[in-house]
């Protein structure tokens, strides 16, 4: 039993800080210092404990996703060649150089690392409200709904489970240049445009078509996520907030909000995470067409490792993505965690 | 106040029935131009109902000409293994982080976190080097195992929250009647989260279902395709004939939303821990 209560108050710690032996700050019971042998010792038999449920993952998450990970910053580093048996020199900061030099002048390779790295940061700006706020407002409709529920989350989901190969079909035939297509059709009726476009031909139509495409297909998502949270929020909060006279914004901002922080913070990473690694939009709609203007990180790196072998190159740049990613993930952790321990 | 109450549900209701045509034109369209002969050029006015008589055609070009019973066949294999592997690697590490205290623990979790953040697709060259040496490329085991790698960080996090969220009061019961760990994971923790499991779960089979880049990394054998890598292949030879695609797209999905109507009911159930402490 003590072993359990020691688990519960690590978990309340771990909101703040990571949950290191803590050293008594702020516990109800001061913490006694053991020696090392028992504290060794201790920690082999709750190693023991958790054994038999923690081994499997853990050791295909090493051999599958750690190992290959390390393997990729050793290849960042290297003139690499997929070819058994080949040098694989070690060469320093030089493909991480090539991301940098030469970013004004067209053609070069910062040129369009660049370039792809904007459309990330745009996708994450466009994407991830987008999907966000869509998926919450309709998660709070549905919620709040009396009939019919099931029906429209059935409806919401259905672009999510599909294939991407086939959404991509889809939307490549109702984006089409004629005057035919169903995007081009509509928005002619509605003389919002005056000309058929042709959409995915273009930087910014392209671009926009692709952020669409992943608000379209990701905000079920976020519904779905999001109902199974609000069903856990206790229905007693509510029925005071309304005696005492709050009104429904109220109590979407002062109850529903910060019950689902936890799953907002899933969602934020997830989606951001999602946002900074678009690629099969890209990689089925445009190609980065025209010259890489409508280009992703992702499709970029792909292209560099797989068309043109460069896999020291392209590691480099994953590695530097990764890098911006967690810290951004990290900086999000601390801001909306902050004071929030309850 | 009653009134009020019919007319927001009514506006409620008109909301999200405009979303929900906006959602499913596309695909209207692309049923409906599935049975219409549309090659090269498309007509004038979009195809959003179907025209009758119905085109069949292109259905029988496209499961005589093509495998698609075989690939239908491979892809439903392939996606229950790993919806199996999934959820057994994913309810056990992320019970325990929730109920366990081990030296290590957060670190280990941080270090999760952190491949997380890393792009997927990058490690495809260290992964495709490991099954290699493994022995196990073109072979379905090398694909469940590396699927089972990768959910654990997300699911572990993703399962976390709502185990920890399970009130400390029903395991300490069913400790002091003398269950095991094990016990309190299979009739306690995993029944009051199967909302969430079920959830996840569905994620998992469709993320499966439709995997493009593992299946056209890992498997070479044409036999052993499934339905979005052959769809891909597919399109690629018959970039314009958008009746004959859209055959092809119509087979593939058709399954996943049969699966997904019937499996929602149980998954959406409500009533998750409410209650369950009380008295």
């Amino acid at each position: 039993m003590t072993m359990y209560d020691g688990a519960q108050a690590c978990v309340k710690n771990q909101a703040t800080e990571p949950c290191a032996p803590s050293s008594g700050k702020g516990g109800r019971l001061p913490v006694k210092k053991d020696s090392l042998a028992v504290r060794f010792r201790k920690g082999l038999r709750q190693w023991l404990a958790v054994l038999p449920f923690l081994s499997v993952g853990l050791v295909l998450f090493v051999v599958f996703v750690l190992y290959p990970q390390l393997k990729n910053i050793y290849i960042a580093f290297s003139e690499y060649s997929i070819m058994p048996g080949s040098e694989n020199p070690f060469v320093g900061f030089e493909n991480f150089k090539r991301a940098f030099i030469g970013i004004k002048e067209h053609g070069s390779d910062a040129y369009y690392f660049w370039i792809a790295f904007r459309n990330n940061l745009l996708a994450v700006l466009v994407t991830v409200p987008g999907q966000m706020v869509l998926g919450l407002l309709v998660a709070v409709m549905i919620h709040n709904l009396k009939f019919g529920k099931n029906i429209y989350k059935i409806i919401f989901y259905i672009a999510v489970i599909c294939d991407w190969v086939v959404v991509a079909n889809i939307f490549d035939y109702i984006f089409q240049p004629d005057n035919g297509s169903l995007v081009n059709f509509v928005l002619m009726k509605l003389h919002i445009l005056k000309e058929p476009l042709a959409w995915l031909k273009e930087t910014w139509t392209g671009n926009w078509v692709i952020w669409i495409f992943s608000i379209w297909k990701g905000f079920g998502w976020v519904m779905i996520i999001y109902t199974a949270a609000l069903q856990g929020i206790s229905k007693d909060m509510y029925e005071a907030a309304t005696i005492d006279g709050a009104s429904s914004v109220e109590k979407f901002f002062y109850i529903t909000l910060p019950s689902v922080r936890g799953t907002t913070f899933y969602l934020l990473i997830n989606l951001i995470n999602g946002a900074m690694n678009i690629f099969i939009q890209v990689f089925l709609l445009t190609k980065g067409d025209p010259v890489g203007t409508t280009d992703v990180m992702m499709n970029y790196i792909y292209t560099r490792a797989f068309s043109y072998f460069e896999f020291g190159y392209a590691a480099a740049c994953g590695l530097m993505m990764g890098i911006f990613v967690f810290t951004t993930a990290m900086c999000l952790k601390r801001f909306l965690r902050y004071g929030q321990d309850t | 106040m009653k009134k009020s109450r019919a007319a927001a549900q009514i506006v409620i209701h008109v909301i999200l029935i405009f979303l929900a045509v906006i959602c499913l034109t596309p695909f209207l369209s692309m049923i409906s131009s599935s049975f219409m002969d549309i090659r090269g050029v498309l007509p004038d006015v979009p195809v959003i109902f179907p025209k009758f008589p119905l085109f069949v055609e292109n259905y029988a070009k496209v499961w005589t000409a093509n495998n698609f019973s075989r690939y239908f066949l491979n892809t439903l294999v392939i996606s229950v293994g790993g919806l199996v592997v999934n959820v057994m690697i994913s309810v056990s590490m992320a019970y325990s982080f929730a109920r366990f205290k081990f030296p290590g623990r957060e670190a280990i979790f941080n270090v999760f976190l952190l491949t997380m953040m890393v792009p997927a697709q990058l490690a495809l060259i260290s992964q495709y080097t490991v099954l290699n040496g493994l022995k196990l490329i073109d072979n379905y085991a090398g694909v469940l195992l590396l699927w089972g790698g990768t959910c654990v960080a997300g699911n572990t996090f993703f399962y976390r929250g709502f185990f920890e969220s399970v009130p400390k009061e029903l395991e300490e019961s069913m400790f002091l009647d003398g269950a095991s760990r094990f016990q309190v994971l299979t009739h306690c923790i995993i029944p009051l989260c199967k909302p969430a499991i079920g959830t996840s779960a569905i994620f998992a089979f469709n993320g499966y279902w439709g995997d493009l880049f593992n299946i056209l990394t890992f498997i070479k054998t044409e036999e052993k395709r499934t339905l979005s890598v052959a769809l891909q292949l597919f399109r690629g030879q018959h970039t314009t004939e958008y009746g004959l695609m859209f055959a092809a797209s119509v087979i593939v999905i058709i399954p996943v939303i049969v699966i997904f109507i019937i499996f929602q009911k149980q998954f959406m159930r409500q009533g998750l821990m409410e209650g369950a402490v009380k008295g």
